[in-house]
């Protein structure tokens, strides 16, 4: 048996799913390299599960096509379209043993018994789970069924393996154990990876990119660290990740390109747009500096600490301020003495902030 | 145990032999002495069962019975079920509007069932004859599948069969090999209810009877009318072994739904 397979690439082409007045997925365009680890990220709603089941075929597109491998499977039946699936609730067969659950998709593909045999005891081997082969699916816990239903999907080795929010009913140590196995399968089989969850912790610790969804539109395309450090607007930098968000304007400033204003508060940015904007900065980004500490020529904001959480190795403060709020990190050591209700400034590197144009007008 | 409680027992139990007295009776009745209907019976004897086997004509009724019911099972069973599956799949009117037309050979009088049914059968040459029963028994007992498939469906996983065609199988081997093991209980529930209703049809199977071919309780009821034959009530007796050993089946295979889950 070869032990990698050649993963197919994913072409999305401007894909819509309206039902009725609903759209539910509104054009979505993407492209998937043969390989990739790629995570749909999204609030519940916001269209990633939409995609996923018009890629396997449950879900006909209202408009656009979908090409696996630069064929058009668009309209293809589900089981004609050579993919792996592990769903949220597992779905094994209930009625099957684990062997006969593993099986059952070798069966369906025709492969002859003495394939089957060695494929099926390949994929046991791949999840550790050998000697539960004549187990009923209900004789498992929730973490051993996730991965037979994980052994299912990859038992044929197919060259796309759709993931539907496959450990959202496990509990956290569960979750990171199978995480961890299913970087380590992904890595030993080179299949390609769509992996759909609502947990940004997840999609970080697994993707090779993550596509964010909100309402039926992708956000942003992107690695980890893009979406991380340059989230493109206000609901990818609030998804992923915590962060100090702050209304104002940019206007001509005249040290740096451009100063972020808000009331008598001005502060240099990187930015050559003018106008209303939101701007962002990562909690790891901000100092906290005790008021009587400030000097003429360091640009802060006035804040006061709502909340302190000791997190270990560092100190969360969930600070406000006129015109946003939100988190600040920073290490136990030296932020030990701030308490909840003090006056604080905050300040930041002008290449540390991003800024996002504002539609909405300043709150 | 309050009072209330004991009040509630006490009105159950009553009911519950109200109900089932009337077809109680008819057991002791069947091992009568005399030749009379009376209760209480005088004496014992196994007189008018024997006269029930060895008397072709109720003998064959039986078997024509039996021969109906089984038929129609399969029939009502299999239809049933594709019925209730397709309507699992639409929604809205389509399903509401399926549903009830599916069960509405429950809720249309039998006579007036029976009436239509006879004029059409007369066109068709269907008097008399084994498709012509099976014909309307099996419209009679198709509501019963749909209702016990379609409850079994209610419950059923659609991921399980989404898994099936992902796995490579078509519509078909995903029905057959995933799906219709998952509604087992309900399709075998459903088939003990459709045997049931067939077994124990009198009215409809009344117009549309012959002299060459009569059900069990077609045979009772014209016997009932001409004379006084308590083998009437040992027929009766074996009606009522059947169906509820029918019933208790059907209701078993539901138990079997729930054990698994």
């Amino acid at each position: 048996m070869r032990t990698t397979v050649i993963g197919a690439s994913l072409r999305l082409d401007g894909i819509t799913k309206r039902f009725g007045a609903v759209t539910a997925a509104s054009d979505i365009h993407l492209d998937v390299e043969p390989g990739e680890f790629i995570s749909l990220l999204g609030p519940s709603g916001s269209g990633k599960t939409t995609t996923l089941n018009m890629i396997a075929g449950f879900e006909e597109p209202s408009d656009g096509r979908i090409f696996i491998n630069e064929k058009d499977i668009t309209g293809i039946p589900i089981h004609l379209r050579n993919i792996g699936m592990v769903f949220q609730g597992y779905a094994l067969f209930p009625h099957m043993t684990v062997e006969k659950n593993i099986e059952y998709p070798l069966k369906q593909h025709g492969f002859d018994k003495s394939a089957r045999r060695a494929a099926t005891d390949d994929a046991l081997a791949k999840v550790s789970l050998e000697q539960f082969r004549d187990r009923m699916p209900a004789q498992l816990s929730g973490g051993q069924q996730q991965r037979v239903a994980l052994a299912r999907a990859i038992a044929y080795k197919p060259p796309l393996l759709l993931m539907d929010e496959p450990l959202s009913a496990l509990d956290k140590g569960l979750r990171e154990g199978l995480q961890a196995e299913i970087r380590r399968i992904h890595r030993d089989l080179g299949t390609t990876v769509v992996y759909v969850t609502h947990d940004q912790d997840e999609a970080l610790a697994l993707s090779d990119r993550i596509v964010v969804f909100n309402e039926g539109r992708i956000q942003q395309v992107g690695t980890p660290i893009e979406l991380y450090t340059n989230p493109r607007n206000e609901f990818v930098s609030r998804f992923l990740g915590e962060s100090i968000h702050l209304d104002g304007a940019i206007e001509e400033g005249s040290s740096h390109k451009g100063e972020f204003v808000r009331e008598e508060v001005r502060i240099p940015v990187n930015e050559d747009h003018r106008g209303p904007v939101q701007l962002m900065i990562r909690p790891e980004s901000v100092r906290l500096i005790d008021p009587k500490e400030k000097t003429a020529s360091m640009p802060s904001v006035e804040a006061t600490i709502t909340d302190k959480v000791y997190v270990g190795h560092s100190i969360k403060f969930m600070v406000t301020c006129q015109g946003g709020g939100g988190v600040v990190r920073s290490s136990a050591a030296e932020s030990d003495d701030y308490e909840i209700g003090q006056e604080v400034l905050l300040t930041w590197e002008p290449e540390q902030a991003r800024v996002f144009p504002h539609a909405k007008s300043i709150a | 145990m309050n009072k209330s409680r004991v009040a509630l027992w006490t009105a159950s139990i009553f009911i519950g032999l109200w109900l089932v007295a009337p077809t109680l009776i008819v057991i002791p009745m069947s091992f009568n002495e005399q030749r009379s209907l009376a209760f209480p019976p005088k004496g014992f004897s196994l007189r008018w069962f024997e006269n029930f086997f060895n008397d072709p004509q109720w003998f064959g009724g039986l078997l024509n019975s039996i021969q109906i019911a089984l038929l129609t099972a399969v029939l009502a069973t299999v239809l049933g079920t594709l019925a209730a599956y397709g309507l699992s799949k639409v929604r809205g009117f389509k399903e509401t509007f399926g549903r009830n037309l599916l069960v509405l050979p429950m809720i249309v009088p039998a006579v007036i069932f029976g009436v239509g049914l006879y004029g059409l059968f007369l066109r068709t040459g269907l008097v008399g004859t084994l498709p012509g029963f099976l014909l309307a028994h099996t419209v009679l007992a198709v509501p019963y599948v749909v209702v016990t498939v379609g409850s079994t469906l209610a419950a059923y996983d659609v991921a399980l069969e989404r898994a099936a065609w992902v796995c490579g199988a078509n519509k078909l081997r995903a029905f057959v090999g995933v799906t219709v093991p998952m509604l087992m209980p309900g399709i075998l529930s459903g088939a003990f209810f459709a045997f049931i209703t067939s077994f124990d049809e009198v009215v409809v199977s009344m117009f549309i009877s012959s002299p060459y071919l009569q059900t069990l309780p077609v045979k009772m009821f014209a016997g009932m009318q001409r004379e006084v034959d308590p083998t009437i009530a040992a027929a009766a007796t074996l009606i009522m072994i059947t169906t509820t050993g029918a019933a208790i089946g059907g209701i078993l295979s539901q138990h079997l739904k729930r054990k698994r889950t």
